[in-house]
């Protein structure tokens, strides 16, 4: 799920992420947000997904991210509030609108996220994601001048709701490692409520992301 | 009686007057070689990174060091720079945090 964090103005934050979908089904989500400015940022995705039963998919989204609240009340503490925009162009042609806004809340080891995202598909149902994360730095318990990296738990609440009445509720919990330059996760994604048909049993996720 | 006057009116206007303080401008060379900037709203070590990636976009700017729990970024600059408090503070606006204060030191 998403963030209201930005790369700074003239920076370039990449992230790819590799899932297996049930064991039997691939996904490669590639990820490149560059700082326009500090409070303005262009992002783009791109998704292949080797399918089981059905020809494989691409998708593309362009998005742009604007943040609207900046709260720095503390050298870590900070509330932020970012609105994001953009168009998907997917290799079936059911091209969607896609429109969010994003919370991300620090208080000292705890970070909170939150996301609203509204798709409107050309021809398929609608979605409306929900999706909710908390992160717990477990180690170190306090930054210092020494601090090379940190060590994060990390448990996502991820709603799917379409407007034909389908919905999906997942949990994802994980572990995310975080230095200076780059960092490294890994999440197991699972249902635990929905009537959606094509929801996965579960979906395993390992990622890196780097900051150029 | 008229200089009493006229010396007490002096005494009490110089007291009323605004104090001249000798300040370093914003947009002159900082005097030294060491920063110490306070910064707020750097969570975590990748988003620091951030403002590593616009302090070394400042000509001038030898090193740089990121204490998050305080928020202190000691600064090193060159030993001949033309390095700016106001090049300091548009690289941390930049990074997307905010300054919460500036000591030369």
């Amino acid at each position: 799920m998403g963030a209201a964090t930005h790369p700074g103005q003239g920076q370039v934050y990449a992230r790819a992420m590799v899932s297996s979908i049930d064991s039997d089904e691939y996904r490669i989500h590639g990820r490149i947000v560059y700082g326009i400015v500090s409070k303005l940022a262009l992002q783009m995705d791109g998704f292949h997904e080797w399918l089981a039963d059905e020809p494989d998919f691409s998708t593309g989204i362009v998005r742009l991210k604007y943040r609207i609240i900046q709260k720095d009340f503390g050298p870590i503490n900070t509330w932020r509030v970012s609105l994001a925009g953009g168009v998907e162009f997917p290799s079936d042609d059911d091209y969607a609108i896609h429109a969010a806004a994003l919370t991300t809340l620090i208080l000292n080891r705890h970070g909170l996220n939150g996301q609203i995202d509204w798709k409107e598909n050309a021809t398929l149902s609608d979605e409306l994601m929900l999706n909710a994360a908390h992160l717990y730095r477990i180690h170190p318990a306090r930054y210092s001048i020494h601090t090379k990296g940190a060590w994060y738990t990390e448990l996502e609440w991820l709603n799917t709701i379409y407007d034909n009445g389908d919905y999906e509720m997942d949990l994802a919990p994980g572990l995310l490692y975080e230095a200076r330059r780059w960092a490294a996760e890994i999440s197991l994604r699972l249902p635990i409520a929905g009537n959606y048909y094509d929801q996965p049993n579960h979906t395993l996720a390992v990622g890196i992301r780097y900051l150029f | 009686m008229k200089h009493l006057i006229t010396v007490i009116l002096a005494l009490i206007l110089t007291a009323c007057s605004t104090p001249t303080h000798v300040q370093t401008s914003e947009s002159q060379p900082i005097s030294g070689n060491t920063v110490v900037l306070t910064v707020y709203g750097m969570s975590c070590p990748l988003c620091s990174n951030n403002l590593d990636g616009q302090l070394d976009k400042i000509e001038g700017v030898d090193s740089m060091n990121i204490d998050l729990d305080t928020g202190a970024v000691t600064v090193q600059l060159a030993e001949e720079h033309t390095v700016t408090q106001q090049q300091l503070a548009g690289a941390v606006k930049a990074a997307g945090f905010t300054l919460a204060d500036i000591e030369a030191k």
